[in-house]
């Protein structure tokens, strides 16, 4: 599919979601993908209010059963066997027929059958095959990403399509993660939770004791960001590895931090990390890449040097940094 | 399907209606149209004023820019299972009925969404057969 064609079909896809919920806001505004996720999460508030006191597994799953979507989890071939048996061989669903080929292909995380040889009111008349053969980190993001799909597309067989998570610039994708961030995380349930341990430090230790405290499935990824969004002081959550410049990858190979995510404060503070920055010798990051294991220490921002010799704020922050797997996680936090 | 004919006035100014009005709410504008569906910007203009008629070919890939099946510019009706090409080589090949390329078709399509790094090929002749013979004790 060419650029204008790629384009025009997102274009549908955002006005169908605009549609079926019934957003004012124009796609291309900046209100969209908050009315989006409103419109989304009101359909399933009263689900996560009435499993407030839950972890986030069991709230998902009320949702999922609610919207009649089934979940099953491949780890092996046997599983794909298992699957076979039971929805090509016994249910006579056709498109089972397709499960082990599509999921020999590289890099497939989840396909999502619509049942055909059942009522519209079967309880489970979708069915999201996740595929962990290679890695369980989105085990737990998978499920409120497809519960996403179901509750802001209309009914998807009218308009089949193919879901690309590598694609950066897919409009649909982003938006559906932004909406999927409000059901794995919600913030009636996540938000007091974070609360209460925030006079703590924020470290990885925090945010592992969090995770199985609330989502013990979910990946430390997810969990980082959905408390750094509601860390009650200025915080961010950087990824670093080793690379080059932007635009010229070859030259100043070195390690550098991105910004996956930061709270309202932290975008008032006056910290601007920019997109690719060099993390400083300084920094327990750069630690933590050097001895590959974890650091928590204060650091002075103001090491933080752009290649055309500008510096943060000199402010005063804790980091917590871990390498996971060659690439280094960090949690900065101001002191104030 | 005989799109190739020259509709009647009011069917034309029917079918002129429906393309602006998918246009209009799919929030799309005529150049994103006519670059897609390959129809210079005069000529889909006149169309949707219901000015001017536009062939089977260009009705198809108009269809296709709007999200929307040629049956339902032409007549207004929705309609589902339209056989692409490689399925009907397919089925001529395997000696399929109607029903059974139909049934095959709507297994395809139940497969609503996947989620990867890389787009799936698209599927060819072979690939219908594989398919097929996956599931032909069952269809």
């Amino acid at each position: 599919m060419n650029f204008p064609e790629r384009h025009l079909e997102e274009r549908h896809r955002l006005f169908a979601i605009r549609e079926h919920l019934k957003v004012h806001a124009q796609p291309e505004s900046s209100d969209f993908r908050h009315e989006v996720a409103a419109a989304c999460l009101d359909q399933v508030q009263p689900i996560i209010d009435a499993h407030a006191h839950r972890q986030g597994e069991e709230i998902i799953g009320a949702m999922s059963s609610h919207l009649g979507v089934h979940f099953e989890e491949v780890r092996s071939p046997d599983d794909i066997s298992r699957l076979e048996n039971k929805y090509l061989k016994e249910q006579k669903e056709l498109g089972f027929g397709l499960l082990s080929d599509a999921l020999a292909s590289e890099g497939v995380d989840a396909l999502l059958f619509q049942k055909t040889n059942v009522s519209v009111q079967h309880p489970h008349r979708w069915v999201a095959v996740l595929n962990l053969q290679t890695t369980e980190s989105r085990a737990y993001w998978s499920r409120p990403h497809e519960i996403v799909h179901r509750l802001a597309e209309p009914p998807q067989r009218r308009l089949p399509f193919y879901r690309h998570r590598s694609e950066n610039e897919n409009t649909v994708e982003r938006l559906v993660d932004f909406t999927a961030a409000e059901l794995a995380f919600p913030t009636s349930v996540f938000e007091p939770l974070v609360k209460f341990r925030s006079k703590e430090p924020l470290t990885w230790e925090l945010i592992n004791e969090l995770r199985l405290q609330f989502a013990p499935t979910a990946s430390l990824f997810s969990v980082a960001k959905a408390c750094v969004k509601f860390w009650q002081t200025p915080a961010f959550f950087l990824t670093a590895s080793v690379r080059g410049r932007r635009g010229r990858p070859q030259t100043g190979i070195a390690l550098r931090a991105k910004v996956e995510g930061s709270n309202a404060s932290a975008r008032t503070s006056g910290i601007i990390f920019f997109e690719n920055m060099r993390v400083p010798p300084t920094s327990p990051m750069a630690w933590s890449q050097e001895l590959a294991q974890s650091y928590v220490d204060f650091e002075n921002l103001g090491k933080w040097e752009t290649s055309t010799g500008d510096r943060l704020p000199s402010r005063t922050a804790l980091a917590s940094a871990i390498d996971l797997r060659g690439r280094i996680y960090g949690l900065i936090s101001l002191v104030s | 399907m005989g799109i190739e004919a020259q509709p009647a006035l009011e069917d034309r100014i029917e079918i002129a209606k429906r393309i602006r009005h998918l246009r209009q709410t799919r929030g799309l504008t005529l150049k994103q149209v006519s670059d897609v569906a390959g129809i210079s910007l005069g000529h889909l203009s006149e169309v949707e004023r219901g000015q001017s008629s536009v062939s089977g070919e260009k009705l198809a890939k108009l269809a296709e820019a709007l999200g929307e099946t040629a049956d339902y510019l032409l007549m207004g009706r929705a309609t589902r299972g339209l056989i692409p090409d490689e399925l009907a080589l397919a089925a001529e090949e395997l000696h399929l009925t109607f029903a059974q390329t139909r049934r095959l078709l709507e297994g395809k399509n139940s497969l609503v969404a996947r989620r990867a790094s890389s787009p799936e090929s698209d599927w060819d002749k072979q690939k219908w057969i594989s398919f097929y013979q996956k599931v032909k004790d069952i269809l």
